[in-house]
This record gives structure tokens, sequence and C-alpha cells, in this order.
């Protein structure tokens, strides 16, 4: 076998390789932006998650009043100029606890979707990797939590360490890691199957460099499509938890709770309920969105 | 066998080799019978020479070749590489020799990582064995795409950026990345136009002519073979059938099959005065191939015995191998001629 050159380049190949790099780059950017703004329903979700994002994190400056403190005077307003999605039967600013909430929902769905991943993601590598009796370990367990609902799942669970945001968030991880094993697996054994793994192999490459530098770049798409997806799935069941009395505490504003709240009032204050609603609707919907959107801009052959 | 020597000065060579697969049993089934991919094959290939192996789809020819690069391991049989059995020599020892025997696949848009540009992709075999660091690996993977006919052009270009023709000339570079010995050549250029096959083609005896490769070429293509191959093997249902070098057995085929094989090439004959003889049935099932010899249901030649009893490989002529009990009314005789009595 040839000795192993140690040597360098010369400047000229660097030269172009740089050059290369950075028209790759920029190619990619123009191409990336190209397909969030040619498709409306994906430029779509991404303002709405940019806004959303940015509502939880400047909340305190945008909201226009403290979301817990109770002002007697002003209780179950209508929307007007100065309460633009009215005031509830406490009095609160309904406009300021929904940007608060935005605070809690993308909290809560961002660590529990991380949570989820981390659970789910190596032990579906692994399934779909090694297989044999290991795969058949992994994923009958997982059958068993997909054997149930996943609202019901959490419930039961949020039900038993009681509520609070932490053990919320326990609850959607153990709900949901299992969905994200079974679907990583399934890709990890398509990409399996595909003759640049062969190749890899052929070329002497370790499972583990082949893992690390085959399998996880081409599972990371759909993975980052469900998660941003399940963004969306997770606000819900963190509401869903949060309105049936379970999950998040009141007074935290929380949409869910909030809608609970509002549920007792609604025939005389639509506004109370209405508007968190909406709020948890179009977190949805943009997660949903920019997942269908980020599934065009990952894949590579998308490009043009 | 007569070649013994010629096994052991050989650079590849196979065995007896055998590659069983085992179907799952049905639920309350019995157990089903291997299917038998490659079953007893010897086969040599000289230092720097090119072994072409032909034959219908499913007739164990990929397995084989998957088997050389050890994708696959064999049920049974050797597999020497150099020398060594390849299946069975220390980890170490493999690690050295893995890096000698590369495989180029048919289908250029798997072979290639659809997230790895070019040069990562040839640079992975060269870090993966350490044949350069840090910016020495650049200097390698510009030079291997110059010597595949691409430029450092497409260095950052993905695969689905190029051609089918390019993608093989990439597949080729990283096969090359780890300065091989032996290159297995899984249907080249199946996937590719006409126009391109044939550059690839010319691409890959240039290659060979200036770094003295071996290649083990896999094709169901005669046209192909004949134009790559020093030495011919035709398989059959897992067997080879024939073996020959390629002038010999492209001049005067002794096995009925490989003669239907090339009586089915098309040939430039306006007028249609060659009359066409089709291999008449099926393949059979490898799980449970027929007595004797395996060609006989479909043989136009065959007689009682080749059910019987499976002929051997015998030598007619210089290194000219044949599996046939009639192969000897064969030589000489017009292509054309497939039974001993007509015409």
């Amino acid at each position: 076998m040839a000795a192993v050159e140690a040597g360098r380049a010369s400047e000229a190949l660097l030269q172009e390789r740089r050059e290369r790099i950075r028209d790759r780059r920029r190619r990619r950017f123009r191409d990336s932006w190209y397909l969030i703004r040619s498709n409306p329903l994906t430029m779509t979700g991404f303002l709405i998650v940019v806004i959303l994002i940015a509502v939880a994190i400047f909340a305190p400056l945008v909201a226009p009043y403290n979301p817990n403190v109770f002002d007697l005077n002003h209780i179950q307003q209508g929307p007007t100029w100065g309460h633009l999605f009215g005031t509830d039967q406490e009095g609160r600013d309904v406009f300021s606890r929904v940007l608060y909430g935005a605070r809690i929902s993308l909290r809560i769905a961002s660590i529990a979707v991380v949570c989820i991943a981390g659970i789910g993601l190596p032990l579906g590598l692994i399934a779909g990797t090694f297989g044999g009796w290991v795969d058949g370990l992994i994923m009958r367990l997982a059958d068993v939590f997909l054997a149930f609902p996943t609202l019901v799942l959490a419930l039961a669970i949020a039900a038993t360490l009681g509520g609070g945001i932490q053990n919320v968030i326990i609850a959607l991880a153990v709900a949901g890691w299992a969905w994200y094993a079974r679907l990583l697996r399934g890709v990890v054994l398509t990409i399996r199957h595909e003759a640049y793994i062969e190749a890899a192999q052929v070329s002497g490459a370790s499972w583990s460099r082949i893992i690390r530098r085959n399998i996880l770049p081409n599972s990371f798409a759909p993975m980052l499509v469900q998660m941003s997806q399940d963004m969306g799935y997770a606000i819900l069941l963190t509401a869903s938890l949060g309105f049936l009395g379970i999950g998040v505490q009141i007074p935290t504003p929380e949409w869910g709770t909030m809608i609970s709240d509002g549920y007792d009032v609604f025939m005389n204050a639509w506004w109370v309920a209405t508007f968190p609603g909406l709020a948890i609707m179009s977190a949805v919907l943009g997660f949903n969105l920019l997942g269908d959107g980020l599934r065009d801009i990952l894949d590579p052959r998308s490009r043009r | 066998m007569s070649d013994e020597s010629a096994t052991r000065s050989a650079q590849l060579a196979t065995v007896e080799l055998r590659k069983y697969f085992s179907t799952r049993r049905a639920l309350l089934g019995s157990a089903p019978a291997p299917v038998r991919a490659v079953d007893g094959v010897d086969i040599a290939i000289r230092r720097g020479t090119t072994l072409g192996l032909v034959g219908e789809s499913g007739c164990g020819k990929s397995t084989l070749g998957r088997l050389v690069v050890r994708l696959l391991e064999p049920t049974a049989g050797a597999i020497r590489f150099e020398g060594h059995d390849i299946n069975r020599i220390k980890r170490a020892e493999w690690r050295r020799l893995r890096p000698l025997i590369q495989m180029v696949f048919q289908d250029t848009q798997s072979s290639l990582d659809p997230r790895m540009t070019v040069e990562a992709a040839i640079a992975e075999p060269i870090r993966v064995n350490g044949l350069a660091r840090g910016e020495a690996v650049y200097e390698r993977v510009a030079r291997l795409l110059e010597q595949v006919g691409l430029s450092i052009s497409h260095l950052q270009r993905y695969p689905h950026e190029l051609s089918g023709g390019q993608r093989q000339r990439v597949v080729i570079a990283r096969a090359l990345a780890t300065e091989p010995e032996l290159i297995v050549l899984d249907e080249p250029t199946s996937a590719l136009d006409v126009s391109v096959q044939a550059q690839t083609l010319n691409l890959l005896k240039d290659i060979q002519d200036e770094l003295g490769l071996t290649y083990l070429f896999i094709s169901h293509n005669l046209s192909v073979i004949r134009a790559m191959s020093d030495e011919v093997a035709v398989m059959y249902l897992g067997e080879v059938v024939e073996r020959a070098p390629a002038a010999s057995l492209f001049r005067n085929p002794l096995h009925p099959y490989t003669r239907l094989l090339l009586l089915a090439m098309p040939q430039l004959d306006p007028l249609g005065r060659r009359p066409r003889t089709p291999i008449k049935g099926d393949v059979p099932r490898p799980d449970a191939p027929p007595s004797g010899c395996r060609f006989h249901p479909r043989c136009p030649r065959a007689e009682d015995v080749c059910q019987q009893s499976p002929p051997h490989l015998r030598e007619l002529e210089e290194g000219h191998i044949v599996a046939c009990n009639f192969a000897e009314e064969y030589r000489g005789a017009p292509l054309e001629r497939m039974t001993a009595t007509s015409e």
C-alpha cells in the first residue's frame, strides 16, 4: 500500500476548491429561499412560525398588559382598541395572555419534541441498522406504546404525575417516542439497501462510520419534517391536557387552560375562549405547512 | 483439476464456490429449499486481465461478484485473492487487502450518496483507508477526477446534478481511490445510453492498461463482454458451463447454451437470412434446479443421459473448458448447427 500522503495541496487547487464551495453554498441558499418563496403554503407556514417564535421571545415587550394581573373594573369586556381580544372573568387582557401563551406552548412543545426525538431516534437507528433480535425487542416495546392513542396515554401519564410544565413534557415524551423509533427505523431500512451503503462497505468503512456519514445525513430530512409537524401536534396535546385540567396549572397563561376558562362563559364572552383557540389553530397549521415545505427544501434532488 | 497451477498463479481464483440463500420458512410450512445462487464455481483471473462473466439475469453472476468483494459470505468453497483465502484470513490482513478489491455498481443513481458531493464521495475511501490526510486528500481527489475524464469543476456537484455517464465516472474514480488491484464491474454500463456505454468501456480499458488492473466484468451483454474480456465464463443457474479465452469462445462456442446466446445476439442482418433461434422456455427455479445437466430442459441437443448425471467440466482445447456431454460435436461446427443430425 502506498504511504500516507500528508503534504500540502497546490494553492491553485485550494483556491478553486474554496470558490466552488462558496458557489455551492450560495446556490443552496438561493434555492432554499426560492423553494420557500415559490410555494405560498410554505411561505404562510414559514411566516406563522417566525411570528410565533418572535412573539414568544418578545412577549414581555409586545404585550400591553401583565397577563396575570386581575383588573376587576374591566371584567369580560369585548374586544376594543384598549383590549384587542377583550378581557376575561378576572379582567385580564386576553391579547396579552395569548402572547404569553405562545411562550409556554412553544417551550413545552420544543422541549417535548427534542425529548421525543432524543429517545426515539437512537432506538430507531439501532433497530433499523442492526436488525435481528435487537430490532424485535425495540419494536415490540414501541408497539406497546403505539397501542394506546397518544392523547389517552399522555393523559394517563400526566394525570398520574400531576400537572406542571415538566410533567406535561414527560407525558408527551413517553407518549411520542415510539412514533419516532418506528419512523426512523423505516427510513434506515430503506437507506440500508441502497447501493451506496454497499459501496461504503466495499471501500472499508466501518458501520459506525457508515451510520455517521451515510445513514444519519440521509434520514435527517424526513426526521426534521416530522419534528416540525409534531411541534404542532405537541402544542395541540399540551392544550388538550390544559383544557382537561391536568396540564399546565392556573394561572399560567396556557392556551388550553385559557379555553377551559373561557368555556364557562362562552355564551356571554365568546372572545375569552375563541382567541386562544385561534392561536392553537394557527400554530398547528403553521408548523404543518412548514414541515411540508421543509420536505422539498431538504431534498437535494428537488433543487433546480 | 488440470489448472491447479493456474489457480495458484491467478490474482483471483474461486474454488468450488457456493452461495445458497435460504428463504424464510412459511408459517406452518416446512423449510423451503435454499436458492442455489452460486453452486460450485471455479474461476481464475490472471493479473492484469479481464474475465467476462456472462449469463441471463438470475444466473448468479452478480452474487458471484458480491462474494468476491465480501458483501456476501460464501456458503462453501473459497475465494483466493493473491493466494489468501479472503474469508478465512485475520482481520488485520483483510484490512490490508480490502482496499485492493473494489467494485463498480450497475445503478449509478443509487450507488452514490445523494447528499455527498463528488468530492466527498471520492474522498471517503481515501480517508477511510488512511491513504492521505488534510489537503493531500483534495489533491488526490482532483487527480482521480482527471483520471476518469472529469474536471475539478465537478468537485462540488451533487450526483443528481450529473449525467448518468458522469456519475459512472465518479463511481469509477471512487473505486480507484483506494488504489485497487482488482475491480469487480457489475454491469457497469447497462444503465447507460449506448453512446455513453462505449466511452465508459474505453475509459475502463484505458485505466486498466495504465494501472495494470484486473477486472471481473459482469454483464448480460455479449457484445460488451466480447469487447472487454480476455477470458469469458458463461454461467447458467449458478454454474459455469463454459470457460474459454474470449477469441476461442466467440469463434467456436462448445456449449449449446453459449451457442444459443450467441445466436440471440442482434446482428447486422438486414435481409434476415439467418434464422432466429430463441432459447425455448424460461430459466428454471434456482431452488429446484433440474436433475443432471441443468440446461437439459431447454437444450435442443439433450438426450436421456443429460437428465441423469450432470456433465463435468472438460478441457477440450487449450484453456477451453466446457460442461456438455456432446461438446465434441460442436468443434468447428457453424453456429447454426445445434443438433448433431440436422442439415
